[in-house]
């Protein structure tokens, strides 16, 4: 019979296995802190000193390379100002519709019954699962002839009401109870009012959580602005865009500075948030 | 009891949720039926276009071009090379990067000591731009901007240094460095909050019973998760030919790091002809979704009885 392994044994065991783990997962961390302390400090030197010597500490802080980003940072001629300015309504923008499409759908198919309710539940999940590689080309293609590229327009596109979110919101549709709709309903009131009134407010906190993770997602995303904005680049776009001006090969330094002045805000909403998010994108009853 | 008479037209809260209905769900369904259902089928059509002399018509030569450039050594277009970097990326996040998030969110979900600082830094590739990651990425391997560690890679070496990522030698390996470098913290979130949701009376019972952590792990944590971690495995692999965005950012393509979904973004942004991307996708296409549909048959016979 196999010895069974005391107490002790395994303690000991799991403890270098800690151990470990623990090492590997400092250093991990490590990595990270040391990149972007370097980006910092260098985002602090003077463009001349980071030429000649750029492992060096800067002599001197040089914090006003943030305000000279803000008054020469250029790309496709938009200023940093603008690429915030696209920034914010793109990703805005998107976030705002995709999500008020979403618990539009979410609640209709959660509970009201009419034919075709299954299948756009279904739908849901295919378009999740299933994605077609040429599809690219073929959204370019199309969005040029309906006129909808590079132009605020594009958001519109936003508007699809499945996807994850869907499926989130919808779990959350199902667990609430319909005696607030029935006692509306006794009161006169129609279907819009009961929408709009009690059942919409009632997803807000939801809404918002999934809100303020789709807007740091969009914040961040460069490839959708790269393809289908390039009139209008974005802070992820425009960083891209940004090293093949010309102008960065003197100013290192200011390109350093852009990078945390794209990367503040959302650094600062999500910790501000992070609660609030964990707690409202639980899937309402989904196990495992 | 008099019977009220219910007419189509007679009933007000009927023909108001019809019309409700209809006026909330218009919007997606036209969404759909215009950005998914006839995209998809032009991107089929488009695998049989070509564009000549100004007019689209129906043609099989792109089938052609695309057999001869996969057999072929066509000096522009290394189609063969890029599906070997596909299944490169795809088998490192396979192999390498979903199985050590799950590793990852196992010690974080047992609180190894610090586990709250940890939970947030891995959390950061999330929140930072990959357009910002993979900036100072490739700054740290370059030294004309003082990369620390093209530096240290130079003083260790006694090698001049060079910018890696330029190089035919290291520009994959270090393209995969960078994907399993940023790789763990999306997946890391979705398992911690699996997780968390297991039922704790079930693995206390089990540590009671004196089950030791590789048992715990195999045994209780992965079938309870199934539905996550099955979701997850059926969502990578269906991704297999179209996620390309670090690739853009580290090299542009160069010294053979191309994988094909970078190739066709990149070749639908330089608004180069969309016919022949199109042959090649609709062929990755005839591949990748048979494969969904087997993996998911295949995880779908793991634990199925798993009930809590």
């Amino acid at each position: 019979m196999k010895r069974q392994r005391s107490y002790q044994e395994r303690l000991n065991s799991k403890n270098v296995v800690f151990w470990i783990v623990g090492i590997f997962f400092f250093l991990y961390s490590l990595t990270y802190i040391y990149t972007f302390s370097w980006a910092f400090i260098s985002s602090l030197k003077d463009k001349l000193e980071f030429m000649r010597e750029p492992m060096a500490f800067p002599k001197k802080l040089h914090f006003e390379n943030y305000l000279r980003a803000f008054e020469t940072l250029e790309v496709n001629q938009t200023s940093l100002i603008g690429l915030i300015f696209n920034s914010i309504w793109f990703a805005g923008g998107y976030t705002a519709i995709n999500i008020f499409v979403t618990v539009c759908t979410a609640y209709c198919v959660a509970k009201y019954t009419f034919p075709g309710r299954d299948l756009i539940y279904s739908l849901a999940l295919i378009t999740m699962l299933f994605t077609f590689s040429g599809s690219l080309p073929a959204v370019y293609d199309l969005l040029g002839t309906l006129n909808l590229l590079d132009t605020p327009l594009y958001i519109i596109t936003a508007s699809s009401g499945l996807g994850f979110n869907f499926l989130l919101l919808y779990g959350f549709y199902k667990g609430v109870s319909w005696e607030y709709a029935e006692a509306a309903f006794v009161d006169g009131a129609n279907h819009y009012d009961v929408f709009f009134k009690i059942m919409l407010p009632h997803a807000l906190p939801m809404c918002a959580a999934l809100g303020i993770v789709g807007f740091i997602g969009l914040w961040n995303d460069y490839l959708t602005p790269l393809m289908f904005l390039q009139g209008y680049p974005t802070m992820a776009s425009g960083l891209y865009l940004f090293q093949y001006e010309p102008k960065i090969r003197a100013d290192y330094p200011l390109y350093y500075a852009c990078i945390f002045i794209a990367t503040l805000p959302v650094v600062i909403i999500y910790a501000s948030f992070q609660e609030m998010i964990m707690t409202n994108t639980v899937a309402g009853g989904l196990k495992g | 009891m008099q019977e009220i008479k219910k007419g189509k037209g007679s009933d007000p809260t009927k023909n108001n949720k019809s019309l409700f209905l209809i006026s909330m769900l218009i919007v997606p369904m036209l969404n759909f039926l215009i950005f998914w259902l006839y995209v998809n089928f032009q991107s089929i059509l488009n695998a049989f276009r070509v564009e000549e002399y100004g007019e689209v018509r129906f043609s099989f030569i792109n089938w052609k071009y695309f057999f001869e450039d996969l057999f072929s050594d066509n000096p522009y277009i290394n189609i063969a090379s890029m599906f070997k970097n596909t299944l490169i990326y795809f088998a490192s996040t396979a192999v390498i990067i979903l199985p050590l998030s799950l590793l990852l969110a196992y010690f974080l979900y047992k609180k190894i000591r610090f586990y709250r600082y940890y939970r947030v830094i891995f959390f950061l590739p999330n929140i930072v731009s990959g357009a910002v990651l993979a900036t100072l990425y490739k700054f740290l391997f370059n030294p004309s901007v003082g990369g620390p560690v093209a530096m240290l890679i130079s003083t260790i070496s006694g090698n001049p240094p060079q910018n890696y990522l330029l190089t035919d030698e290291w520009a994959l390996p270090l393209v995969l460095l960078y994907g399993i470098w940023t790789g763990f913290s999306v997946n890391l979130i979705i398992f911690t909050g699996a997780m968390g949701r297991l039922p704790m009376a079930v693995i206390e019972a089990a540590q009671i019973d004196g089950v030791n952590m590789r048992e715990e792990f195999f045994k209780i944590m992965i079938p309870m998760m199934w539905p996550t971690l099955s979701t997850i495995i059926v969502t990578t692999v269906a991704g297999i030919f179209t996620s390309s965005g670090a690739v853009l950012l580290l090299t542009g393509g160069d010294h053979d790091t191309a994988s094909i979904a970078f190739w066709i973004w990149i070749t639908t942004r330089n608004q180069q002809s969309i016919y022949y991307p199109s042959t090649v996708a609709f062929c990755c296409t005839l591949v990748s979704v048979p494969l969904v549909l087997g993996v998911k048959k295949l995880t779908e016979k793991l634990y199925p009885d798993v009930v809590y």
